[in-house]
């Protein structure tokens, strides 16, 4: 029998192909099911790597470690005289603090008490206003710049903060060797009246 | 006593099952089994079973990559080695290294040549990376495997720097502090750097050390890197590497004769006119083998003889209150530290080496150049050869005034001059460039870098097409930038050529 | 056929190597001590007449000492510290004296000898090599170990030299103006310190002997000025610490005195307290008991012993020197001299362009209360010198 074979179907004119898409408007999406399937796969899957990857980077970082801590409170601003250069600090932290008169700026710095020269500790002398190193004779004013005597640089800043219940933080892990860094908010604390 | 009739003996040990499982070919000096010989084992099948005679010259290669590898190998043994000593606590460190010293026997010279071999591997894979750089070989298609070998490159520095910390010495303890002191440098991620954004508890800084400074966590962590997670990254990269070796065709282009070479006739066009000079190849086994298998022995000499003669450096157990006066970082990085001196640590520490890499990493997409692949070859590449002649002489430079030439202080001694720790040197007022006149400069600079070749040299501007040649010129221009910036400081007493203090930022 | 040159590069390398193995082999197998211990258990046979101890096995020995945090491994030469039959051979294998006080397998020998108990050889383990702060003391210095454990020294066989060092410390007054152990003077270093400090933050230029801590604090003992000249194009005096002209044997009691003030890691289970009966002092005047004060504070160290004076003051306007205490009684009130002793004073200078003056009265308001300022100024009227001392 002459049997041919239908003629394949062919493509609906266009404007019934418009039509019966029109009435599935609710499936009118512009990339196949199979596609967003596709996409959802392995996009979860980049995701969940770089997760893995974020994770694995955090996991490096603990939340405190055993280092003794570099960090620690030296009472309230109040406890300093404006005008003066303690040395209540210097035996336990090995720190001065000064406390600059309203007519200096005010604020309250640290100054770590290791002479730049060899390593020793100087002493305060208040008559003379200044630092002077016992061993060889590093002199340095009370902001730390040395003026006489063989220290090649000036004494180092350490980093002060306040605390929310008004305590000054010191951090020893942070030091500021050149003036130009010294009044910088993490090395000078401004202190209001 | 019964007749020993060797041959027979020899004659059943071979036909023995155990015997051919193993090795299943003959040892006679046929073609076949030359071929075999390389084919059918595990190791050398990484060879191909012929190469072309060019490939043997050893002015070639010097056998530096093989060098590279093999001083790898001989780490990984003596490293090995050691482990069964070295406990990576901040008690025993030290102590573990003076017993290898004194309690283990031959355990002097295994340190000696784990340190040697390290030093030298670091030098080797630099001077192997210039030579395939002057072989041309990383251009196409031998561009990937370049930048596996700049990974290389880094990860081979990692694992040096890694190693350096565990002695737990003054050297060692200082050294790192001065390296990942440029980690805090960071811009964004480091708690000291540029646009800081996280604090030094969890700065980039941190996340190598463990803690805010070097202890025993960083211990722990270098000890762990160096000892497994970096080698194996070294040893997945390095067979990505072979492989491609392999896979590019050695790139060992067989030369003209002399007579023609002195003519002037280029080796692209002798190989066109003798297309058969290319398919003249001989057995690896035994030409390379050989010549892999000597080089090997003088390598291994060498090394044990300055093992024997020269200690490894083991200084005071490590302070952290003390710092050494001057503190080195280890000589590859000395370098960087020396760029210290004219740019601040984001820049030195941070930027630069990064460039460094990205500038090396690009070179294979930058040049369009097609001559020069397999031979050496300055005629025909002038700028790209005297571009990397002047880096690499640059970084040399730097690390060996970093290395003999600063000293206490980080001041100038020449080497006839003692150290001096009393010595104070009057520290002369630097300067700023005020940034209205700064920020322009650096711009003209740069800009100038990018307009100026292009008027000059028309057609090597076209040949690179836009994007290569205003990259090639930036990477350029930041190389002269360096100098540049030296000159000003050391002639003009310049600070800063920009500087922006309120975010950390200067130039 | 490859180039000849790979040929000779073979056999090269590989007589090479076989070459330097063996070298290796000679010479991890025939280190030092093994010919020290063989020339030891030669010894003791003869002495002992027994002859099988000369077959010996050769091996390292060693005392671990945890607790410490050191590993001792000196007596692999030095064999015969514990031999009582040892007593009068030759060094390294001589008997060591009251062994059985601190016996070796207890203490080790390094917390008391000082040098590098880990190393195998002459010169590493003696510790005269760079990198190792902390050599062999020289025999008069060893006493100085002993103040690690032992807090009381009085009585203590063997340490006679470190008390008379502490007398000496007391009547010279060196509190005056070195801490120590946050008690003493602000002029000076803290001598703990100044015993543990690093070598490098010596400054050893002038030193001629051998640049060791202990040779720095013997030089500067024997003649301060010379070690310590200052810098005067700089601005900086040469030391004020007077030159006692100290006796040699004086000069070793007082650096084994010095050395001994380190704080060593030493487990609580060997340190022996000081449990002396120490009751308050009864003084028969408020002379005696000013006397007592003054020695307490170390007032002879600018004063001089009994405020005769005579201790330089480098450009000081007072006649260069720091001023005698003699005749305050003529020149002060009571009252006066209590005022200048709470706030101190500053000389000034002879040169108004040379350097500071080194040595000033400091304030001691915080430290001396009011019975002891009473008590020490009775005692400084005393000191005028009678008509009969006068003439």
């Amino acid at each position: 029998m002459s049997d041919t074979p239908p003629p394949p179907a062919q493509k609906p004119p266009a404007s019934s192909q418009q039509q019966e898409v029109d009435r599935d408007k609710l499936w009118n999406l512009w990339f196949t099911r199979r596609e967003f399937v596709n996409v959802a796969a392995w996009g979860a899957f980049f995701l969940g790597l770089a997760g893995s990857a974020l994770t694995s980077l955090r996991f490096f970082i603990p939340r405190i470690s055993y280092e003794p801590s570099a960090t620690f409170t030296i009472g309230k601003p109040s406890d300093f005289t404006p005008g003066e250069v303690s040395d209540r600090f210097k035996r336990q932290h090995r720190i001065w603090v000064v406390r600059d008169l309203p007519s200096d700026g005010g604020g309250l710095y640290v100054v770590w008490a290791r002479c730049t020269h060899l390593g020793c500790t100087p002493n305060w002398m208040p008559l003379e206003n200044k630092f002077k190193c016992p061993c060889h004779g590093s002199g340095f004013r009370r902001t730390g710049r040395n003026f006489e005597g063989p220290a090649p640089r000036p004494l180092e800043r350490l980093k002060v903060a306040l605390a929310e219940d008004g305590r000054i933080v010191v951090d020893m892990d942070v030091h500021f060797k050149d003036p130009k860094d010294w009044m910088k908010p993490e090395a000078y604390l401004t202190l209001h009246a | 006593m019964p007749d020993l009739d060797l041959q027979d003996l020899a004659r059943r040990v071979k036909t023995s099952q155990i015997w051919r499982s193993v090795f299943r070919h003959g040892y006679q000096d046929t073609p076949r089994n030359r071929a075999l010989m390389v084919l059918a084992n595990v190791f050398l099948h990484l060879h191909p079973v012929k190469i072309r005679p060019a490939a043997l010259r050893i002015t070639y290669t010097w056998g530096l990559g093989g060098i590279s590898f093999y001083l790898f190998l001989v780490l990984t043994l003596t490293g090995v080695l050691l482990m069964f000593y070295y406990r990576p606590t901040v008690e025993h460190a030290y102590l573990d290294m003076k017993d290898l010293r004194y309690v283990v026997p031959f355990g002097d010279p295994l340190r000696n040549m784990h340190r040697w071999a390290a030093h030298l591997m670091v030098f080797a894979v630099m001077l192997h990376m210039a030579s395939v750089f002057y072989r041309g070989a990383y251009k196409p298609p031998r561009e990937y495997n370049w930048v596996i070998g700049v990974l290389l490159l880094l990860v081979t520095f990692l694992l040096s720097f890694t190693g350096y910390l565990l002695p737990w010495d003054q050297l060692a303890i200082w050294a790192v502090t001065v390296g990942t002191n440029m980690a805090a440098a960071t811009p964004i991620l480091g708690a000291e750097g540029p646009l800081a954004i996280v604090g030094p508890e969890s700065d980039a800084r941190f996340l190598l050390l463990g803690a805010k400074a070097v202890g025993q966590s960083a211990l722990l962590r270098f000890y762990v890197l160096h000892c497994v997670l970096l080698p194996l990254v070294f040893a997945i990269f390095v067979s990505v590497h072979f492989w491609r070796v392999r896979k590019d065709e050695f790139s060992a282009m067989p030369l003209p004769p002399k007579a023609e070479r002195r003519q002037g006739v280029g080796v692209e066009e002798w190989l066109r006119a003798n297309p058969q000079a290319r398919e003249e190849k001989v057995f690896v086994w035994p030409n390379l083998v050989g010549r892999e298998f000597v080089a090997t022995l003088v390598v291994t000499a060498v090394l044990l003889a300055w093992s024997l003669i020269a200690h490894a450096p083991l200084e005071e157990l490590a302070d952290p209150n003390k710092t050494p006066n001057p503190s080195k970082a280890p000589w590859y990085f000395a370098g960087l530290q020396e760029l210290l001196v004219y740019f601040d640590p984001w820049i030195a520490g941070v930027v630069l080496p990064t460039a460094i890499l990205i500038g090396l990493t690009a070179i294979p997409y930058l040049d369009v150049n097609p001559r020069g692949v397999g031979y050496y070859n300055v005629r025909d590449r002038k700028f790209a050869v005297s571009l990397f002649t002047f880096g690499l002489t640059l970084w040399f430079v730097l690390i060996a005034i970093g290395y003999y030439l600063r000293g206490p202080g980080w001041e100038w001694y020449w080497p006839w001059q003692p150290w001096d720790i009393h010595r104070v040197t009057p520290q002369g007022p630097l300067t700023n460039l005020p940034n209205w006149a700064g920020v322009p400069l650096l711009v003209a600079f740069f800009g100038a870098c990018v307009a100026v070749p292009r008027l000059v040299w028309k057609p090597f501007a076209r040949a690179l097409g836009p994007i290569r040649y205003t990259v090639t010129m930036l990477l350029a221009g930041g190389m002269f930038f360096v100098v540049l910036k030296i000159i000003l400081r050391l002639l003009f007493k310049v600070k800063y050529v920009v500087s922006f203090p309120g975010i950390n930022l200067n130039i | 056929m490859p180039p000849r040159i790979w040929y000779r590069l073979f056999f090269l390398a590989s007589v090479s190597l076989t070459g330097l193995f063996l070298l290796m082999m000679w010479t991890e197998g025939n280190p030092e001590w093994k010919s020290y211990q063989v020339a030891y258990h030669r010894l003791l046979a003869q002495r002992t007449q027994a002859v099988a101890t000369a077959r010996t096995p050769l091996a390292v020995r060693q005392v671990h000492l945890p607790e410490f945090g050191r590993t001792d491994r000196c007596m692999t030469c030095h064999l015969g510290v514990g031999n009582p039959a040892m007593a009068d051979a030759p060094q390294p294998f001589r008997t060591h004296p009251d062994y059985r006080v601190h016996p070796v397998e207890q203490y080790g020998c390094t917390i008391c000898h000082g040098g590098q108990g880990m190393a195998l050889t002459k010169q590493d383990a003696h510790g005269f090599v760079k990198h190792w702060e902390r050599p062999l003391l020289p025999k008069p210095l060893t006493v100085a170990s002993c103040a690690y454990c032992h807090q009381n020294l009085v009585g203590l066989k063997g340490a006679e030299r470190l008390v008379r060092a502490r007398q000496l410390f007391d009547t010279v007054g060196c509190i005056g103006c070195h801490t120590l152990n946050g008690w003493g003077g602000p002029i000076s270093t803290d001598l703990a310190y100044s015993a543990e400090k690093p070598l490098d933050e010596f400054d050893f230029r002038y030193v001629t002997g051998i640049h060791t801590a202990f040779n720095w604090h013997m030089e500067h003992f024997k003649n301060p000025q010379r070690v310590n000249p200052g810098d005067l194009a700089a601005n900086v005096p040469p030391t004020p610490m007077p030159n006692y002209r100290f006796t040699d044997e004086e000069t070793e009691a007082l650096t084994a005195l010095v050395l001994g003030f380190a704080h060593e890691r030493i487990p609580a289970r060997f340190v022996v307290p000081d449990r002396a009966p120490r009751p308050a002092p009864q003084y028969a005047s408020a002379v005696d008991a000013g006397r007592a004060v003054f020695q307490k504070y170390g007032c002879a160290a600018c004063h001089g012993m009994e405020g005769r004076g005579g201790v330089k003051n480098y450009n000081a306007a007072t006649g260069g020197e720091v001023p005698p205490l003699l005749y305050v009684a003529q020149g002060f009130t009571r009252d006066q001299l209590k005022e200048l002793i709470r706030t101190g004073r500053y000389p000034t200078k002879a040169d108004p362009k040379g350097p500071t003056v080194p040595l000033w009265m400091p304030a001691w308001k915080d430290k001396l209360s009011e019975e002891e300022l009473e008590h020490v100024v009775e005692y400084l009227v005393s000191l005028y010198p009678s008509d009969s001392e006068r003439n």
